[in-house]
């Protein structure tokens, strides 16, 4: 799939290269500074955590909703990499781009078919 | 080394457009209303001119943002450092790659076949470009996560919704594209721009005698914004809302930090933050200037003409340099006409609430992006060949 030459590979490393060299430049001037500073100020200050109220509600860290989101959002990514982007890059791989024609035969008709169909209550009516 | 030098003229035209976004904010940021006579700076007290306040100027901005990275890092206990920064670095590696696959010219000396204007040309860089978006947009969603406030998780919660909901809706938006060029290398999609065509061409002779009036002699740069309206129209909205960064201090999205705009958050983050957000803001540009405005092409001029006039005179080697540098100058000029009309944009309309750009997407975008879809399928199996690609 990434059939890059390896002049192209020179390119792309010389490009983020010079964008995470450009970017970093300024704050790396700015720790090397830092660090020249006294040790009393150039010291990492800790600094304690902001709390909207004192009621043990506010207080209390959500740490297994922490939790949960993280799989969650960890979830959804290797849902979407293995049933959607692996599959996909499979298909055009071997059906060039004129296999989204042929997606697009499959999905449409079943697509408008879905989106016609309402749910209806038991007097036949449309439920928004 | 032509690739070096490629990758070279991209990084300059990149940093020229975030440079000229960045005015651009700040100006417009700056801007009084002319109808709000209170907003605007006090005049001297003798001459005209107004007397503005010291962060107006660049110079003492930029000391006072310096004193800011110099001075002591903030610490937060709650904060996972390792976290933050892998997922800062991996966003902005990710939106850098996808920044050096998006081509800003034809060809080397506008020759056919001849060397790609691209400091990287992938053959399915379009599926890599979203994929790379979507990396870019979790990577903002794990930021988020790296803080375990309640705020935090909310940002973390609309990122990873925008760029689930976005990613789908680019693929929907980028798709009539893919069918018009048959091919999902970005170079592709700016080759098939060059030239003109006639947009009242399929008329025809016998209808009315239209054309025998010479409306088919009126010609149009072939760029995909005149080609295909429609998507074009679609891929602002799409660009907008997958590619725009919230951030605790926005002050357009009418949230402050708790002791100050920005100033409870660490400058070396913020710093980050920035950066991260001016590049996809350019990232965004870029796409639209890429593939719907033709990259570096200039409209009506062929550059084979030129070539075959200067070429007996100086030579292969140089006309084909001047003209890449002109394309890249074209190209750079059509990012800042771009980003000056996206500032003026944002600041003339409100910023919609994320569930209210998350209903537009899905209620309102997905449905016109499968009829544009449909559209351009039709079109392309009528003008295709007998038989049509099917």
């Amino acid at each position: 799939m990434l059939a890059v030459s390896e002049a192209e590979w020179m390119g792309w490393l010389a490009f983020v290269g010079l964008v995470m060299v450009g970017a970093s430049i300024i704050p790396a001037v700015a720790s090397l500074l830092r660090r020249q500073l006294p040790d009393r100020r150039s010291a990492q200050r800790q600094v304690r955590l902001l709390r909207l109220g004192q009621s043990p509600k506010t207080r209390r860290s959500p740490r297994h909703a922490v939790a949960a989101h993280r799989t969650f959002l960890t979830g959804m990514t290797m849902t979407a990499i293995s049933l959607v982007i692996i599959p996909f890059v499979a298909a055009l791989t071997k059906l060039n781009a004129t296999g989204l024609l042929i997606a697009i035969a499959f999905v449409v008709p079943s697509l408008v078919v879905a989106m016609h169909s309402r749910r209806r209550d038991s007097r036949g009516k449309p439920i928004r | 080394m032509i690739n070096l030098s490629l990758a070279l003229l991209t990084f300059a035209a990149i940093s020229t457009a975030a440079i000229f976004a960045a005015i651009l904010d700040r100006s417009s940021r700056l801007a009084g209303t002319s109808n709000r006579f209170e907003t605007q700076p006090p005049r001297s007290e003798w001459g005209n001119e107004r007397v503005h306040a010291p962060a107006h100027y660049a110079s003492a901005r930029g000391l006072a943002i310096a004193a800011r990275l110099v001075r002591s890092r903030t610490i937060v206990s709650d904060v996972s450092d390792p976290l933050r920064r892998s997922s800062r670095t991996l966003s902005l590696f990710a939106t850098a790659t996808a920044l050096s696959i998006v081509p800003f010219g034809a060809t080397w000396g506008g020759e056919e076949g001849g060397q790609a204007l691209v400091a990287v040309n992938l053959e399915y860089g379009l599926g890599v470009l979203v994929f790379l978006v979507l990396i870019s947009g979790l990577a903002q969603a794990a930021t988020g996560l790296a803080e375990r406030s309640l705020w935090a998780r909310l940002g973390a919660l609309r990122i990873a919704g925008q760029s689930l909901i976005g990613v789908a809706l680019l693929l929907l938006v980028f798709a009539p594209l893919v069918l018009a060029t048959t091919s999902l290398r970005p170079h592709d999609i700016v080759l098939a721009q060059q030239g003109t065509f006639a947009p009242f061409e399929f008329l025809g002779d016998q209808f009315f005698g239209l054309n025998s009036m010479g409306l088919n002699r009126f010609r149009l740069p072939n760029w995909f914004l005149l080609r295909q309206p429609l998507t074009a129209i679609l891929i602002i909205p799409t660009l907008g809302i997958l590619l725009q960064r919230y951030s605790v201090f926005d002050t357009m999205n009418n949230t402050a930090g708790m002791s100050g705009l920005g100033l409870d958050s660490d400058p070396s983050d913020l710093y980050w933050m920035g950066i991260e957000a001016r590049l996809s803001s350019v990232l965004a540009v870029a796409l639209f200037v890429a593939f719907f405005l033709g990259a570096g092409s200039i409209p009506y001029f062929d550059p084979s003409i030129l070539m075959g006039k200067i070429e007996p005179i100086l030579g292969e080697g140089f006309p084909a340099a001047l003209l890449l540098l002109a394309e890249a100058g074209v190209f750079v000029a059509k990012m800042l006409f771009v980003l000056y009309w996206a500032s003026i944009l944002r600041r003339s309309t409100g910023r919609a609430r994320t569930d209210q750009s998350l209903e537009t997407m899905t209620r309102r975008l997905i449905p016109l992006a499968w009829a544009n879809l449909l559209l351009a399928s039709a079109l392309s199996l009528l003008s295709a060949p007998s038989g049509g690609l099917l």
